[in-house]
């Protein structure tokens, strides 16, 4: 497909992504009784709906363009800069700002996936189903992945555990490492534990999985979108083998 | 209900804006073009930051009640 199709392609996407929004929303309005939280929703989808304006007057802007499009050369710099990342230890954090965030995460499930791991995916305070929809989209097999769920929602293909409940997830984890070989795990996102979970607890979450990381030689990638919290990730970063900021 | 609306966000809004960010840097369309194209994704980028904020920010005040 060429660059310009695969433009339009993801601008498509977009504007489903704009749609659905607004739809979901309105949902929430029948259900949710609290008046402040209403009227921002309110707010929310009326913004939608330019979205969905905007995203539009964008595909017609590059449907219309009549010179000829070229593809600017990639550098390979990105595939590199990965494969250096993962060879940074067993135990990894991974500072990058929320706007990047998810499309860091689809580019190290694809180079892990390459790398014929399997993923363990905690998806921590979000909901599976959307981050599912975008590894298929980018051709990565869900079959490589085993999701572990710490939102409030149940997911049913997914083994669902309590945000709170960290001894339980650390057991989850170990059950899994055992199971299967060659693993990486991504944990998504390790800021918000801070919503459920004191700092103290939190570290000795992370030193346990960390000393079972090199312990069985597997890899564990401790996302976060929020790398303004210097004292937070100062301590985290102290019980990692390394720390990147993307 | 807040989960699923900062994961819509966070998650496939902001995942696809990176895609469509990272294919429009990558075509020669002429500053003219990229200039318009790169305004309107920086905008739905700031509101959708927002709206991920909101969510959030209600997900921590009703967890703090609790």
């Amino acid at each position: 497909m060429n660059v310009q199709k695969q433009l339009l392609d993801a601008l498509d996407k977009q504007l489903m992504t704009e749609i659905d929004a607004q739809r979901v929303y309105r949902g929430f309005l029948k259900k949710i009784d609290n008046k402040e939280i209403t009227g921002h929703i309110k707010k929310i989808i009326i913004d939608e709906i330019e979205h969905i304006a905007i995203v539009e007057d964008m595909i017609k802007i590059v449907k219309e363009y009549q010179k000829p499009v070229k593809e600017l050369k990639a550098t390979g710099k990105k595939g590199k800069e990965l494969k250096n990342i993962l060879e940074g230890g067993n135990s990894i954090l991974v500072l990058c700002n929320i706007e990047g965030y998810t499309d860091k995460i689809l580019m190290f499930l694809k180079k892990l996936t390459e790398q014929k791991k399997h993923i363990i995916y905690i998806s921590y305070n979000k909901i599976p189903k959307y981050i599912k929809k975008l590894i298929e989209e980018r051709k990565i097999d869900l079959g490589d992945i085993t999701f572990i769920n710490c939102s409030g929602g149940e997911d049913a293909e997914a083994i669902n555990i309590r945000p709170e409940a960290l001894t339980e997830l650390s057991l989850a984890i170990t059950g899994l490492a055992d199971r299967f070989k060659n693993i990486a795990i991504i944990v998504d996102t390790i800021s918000a534990f801070s919503i459920y979970n004191s700092i103290e607890i939190i570290s000795k979450f992370i030193a346990s999985i960390s000393n079972s990381a090199r312990k069985r030689n597997f890899i564990v990638l401790w996302m976060n979108n929020n790398p303004e919290d210097k004292i937070f990730n100062s301590k985290i970063a102290n019980l990692c083998d390394s720390v990147v900021n993307l | 209900m807040l989960e699923e609306g900062q994961s819509i966000e966070e998650v496939p809004t902001l995942g696809h804006l990176s895609m469509v960010e990272e294919l429009i840097e990558k075509i020669n369309f002429g500053e003219p073009v990229k200039k318009k194209l790169m305004a309107k994704i920086n905008h739905l980028k700031k509101e959708t930051l927002e709206h991920s904020r909101f969510f959030s920010k209600e997900i921590i005040k009703i967890l703090k009640k609790k």
